[in-house]
């Protein structure tokens, strides 16, 4: 599980750790994502009004959460960038982006691939789907800022007021069923969640869910991290040998 | 990344394959699936020779549309990665040619 930037440097003790830890998490990422296709399959009952298609729901929240997690993790690293000026949160702030993108499509595509059995639709322009798209779009522009502007600490100072900007977009998905008269079902996760309004079973494979893919994010966010990184340090050589 | 590939690759065959053989268990013997759990007012009932699934295939759906998205997105850091390796590598030969000459 070492990487490869990890085998080319001189071996250290940091870099084993660091081998050490993103082995761990793939690990533990792989074993909850075994339990949770268990529980998706064997224990969680089958809804009696949505059918099998119920069971889309462990695959689509934990990863639309996530979706909207990350432009979260990407305002408070270009945060800590814009105050530190360190060049590590930044690539995290990118990192996270680039997945945000990820899970945010994926979440979009299982949202739709679940409204068509159950609304009848693929897509409506509902509060809630429609600043999901919004958010899909602040993390494309991100990424493009970043490719085609200005290039260094200007580049990602630019690109971290577009973050800090578009993460203002989080809460209001994450309320836009309370707020306003939506399709789309409410809360079933969060500090908001509605309470009693999910079968105990199904709650407790939700979670399980949750964590598989929290814990996959981490370990695919550490590795784009090291990618980055050594992106960086590629970068660095070329300007050495300019 | 590039022992982590074949791994993901697997995981993604054993995902594949626990979900075929779930359908193939829930279809075979009803008396062993899990429980109807009823969360809100009761669908009419199927007519007969209807599919009692339609649905199926949109669960199997997601299911391959999010692992494509994770192993194509791990493929290409696996990828990238490899090429990084690999300019680094050259970058650092040709500074180490620079500084013998000097």
């Amino acid at each position: 599980m070492t990487t490869d930037s990890a085998a080319a440097a001189p071996p250290s003790g940091r870099a084993s750790l660091s081998g050490i830890v993103r082995g761990g998490l793939f690990v533990a990422a792989a074993t909850m994502m075994a339990i949770t296709l268990y529980l998706v399959f064997f224990y969680a009952p089958t809804d009696a009004n949505l059918g099998v298609s119920q069971r889309i729901l462990y695959y689509h929240v934990p990863v639309a959460i996530l979706g909207l997690f990350s432009i979260v993790v990407v305002a408070v690293a270009s945060a800590a960038h814009l105050i530190t000026r360190r060049e590590e949160w930044d690539s995290l702030a990118y990192s996270a982006a680039e997945i945000g993108v990820l899970l945010t499509s994926l979440g979009i595509v299982t949202g739709a691939m679940w409204a068509k059995p159950t609304w009848g639709i693929w897509w409506t322009w509902d509060p809630k789907l429609t600043l999901t798209l919004v958010l899909w779009f602040i993390y494309v522009g991100y990424l493009m800022l970043r490719a085609y502007g200005p290039k260094g600490s200007q580049g990602a100072r630019y690109g971290a007021v577009v973050a800090i900007i578009g993460a203002i977009d989080a809460p209001i998905i994450y309320y836009a069923a309370e707020l306003w008269r939506t399709t789309h079902p409410t809360l079933v996760i969060g500090p908001a969640a509605d309470s009693g309004g999910m079968d105990s079973s199904m709650a407790m494979v939700l979670l399980a869910s949750m964590v598989a893919f929290a814990l996959l994010y981490v370990y695919v966010l550490v590795e784009r991290y090291a990618l980055r990184r050594s992106e960086a340090e590629a970068d660095e050589l070329y300007r050495r040998t300019a | 990344m590039r022992r982590t590939a074949p791994i993901l690759a697997l995981a993604c065959v054993i995902t594949l394959s626990w979900a075929l053989w779930g359908q193939a268990i829930g279809e075979a013997s009803p008396d062993n699936s899990p429980a109807l759990i009823e969360t809100a007012a009761p669908q009419s009932d199927p007519e007969p020779g209807d599919d009692p699934d339609p649905n199926l295939g949109y669960l199997f759906g997601v299911y391959i549309v999010t692992w494509a998205g994770f192993f194509g997105y791990a493929f290409m850091m696996s990828r990238r990665q490899r090429e990084m390796q690999r300019e680094i590598a050259a970058l650092r030969a040709i500074i180490e040619e620079k500084r013998e000459q000097e």
